[in-house]
């Protein structure tokens, strides 16, 4: 049960962790598009 | 994994858009405080890099930098190149309090004493008489070796520091924080005793943007 209860912790942390990531790229996309794309 | 992820989906979903939220919030907050002037705060220094020498100077180069600082007040309390540099320490002069360098750079109470006899038998009894003849110092003719917390004898003027094997007349920006370990008469004497003018040698400031 505990393992079961971890799991769900490191999957939220993870999801977490991607929309920070996602969000971070997304935000250097719009604000200056010119260091996006080298 | 994907039993937890089918049955947790939702969770991981509102997980992923604070992490999101949370970053863009931050990102946006940091890009607002922090304008488009961003080399500013890196270019002045460079400049004032170059006039800061000495202790006045250091005090009105921190003037200039809170003008600076007037100028973009949004700029926030991030990581700058230092701006200030301690003097080279090969002068050998340590920074003493303000106090020692009046003390020694201007003459003292009991010096203008000597000039006038009249008074002399009032403080007689708390500083003894230089003698108008000061024996050698250990530098030979025109040194006399430097008494602690004492002036110049007459007619020295000239302080060595024997660490650093420089010496300092007063015109030079560190005479007044030199604590003498020899006096001098002349310059020429000081150079005959082997010890070197200072002069203020050109300092390369290494650019902090690379």
């Amino acid at each position: 049960m505990s393992w079961l209860i971890a799991q769900i912790w490191i999957l939220l942390l993870v999801a977490f962790l991607l929309g920070s990531a996602a969000a971070w790229l997304l935000h250097r996309l719009v604000r200056n598009p010119a260091r996006g794309a080298r | 994994m994907s039993w937890l992820l089918r049955h947790n989906w939702l969770w991981s979903l509102l997980a992923f858009l604070i992490g999101a939220g949370i970053t863009w919030v931050l990102l946006e907050r940091r890009e607002h405080s922090a304008p488009a002037p961003a080399e500013e705060p890196v270019q002045k220094p460079v400049e004032e890099k170059e006039e800061v020498l000495v202790g006045a100077a250091v005090a009105k180069s921190t003037e200039e930098h809170g003008r600076s600082r007037k100028a973009a007040p949004d700029v926030p309390a991030e990581p700058r190149p230092v701006v200030r540099e301690e003097p080279e320490p090969v002068v050998g002069a340590e920074p003493e309090p303000a106090f020692s360098q009046l003390m020694e750079a201007e003459p003292t109470l009991f010096d203008d004493v000597d000039d006038n006899p009249s008074s002399a038998g009032d403080t007689d009894a708390t500083e003894p008489q230089v003698p108008a003849d000061v024996p050698p110092g250990r530098y030979g003719e025109g040194s006399a070796d430097a008494v602690p917390h004492q002036g110049p004898p007459d007619g020295f003027s000239i302080k060595g520091n024997a660490q650093s094997m420089l010496f300092h007349t007063p015109d030079s920006p560190y005479y007044g924080r030199t604590k003498p370990e020899v006096w001098f008469r002349t310059e020429p004497d000081a150079e005959r005793a082997g010890f070197t003018k200072y002069a203020r040698r050109p300092r390369k400031s290494a650019s902090p943007d690379d």
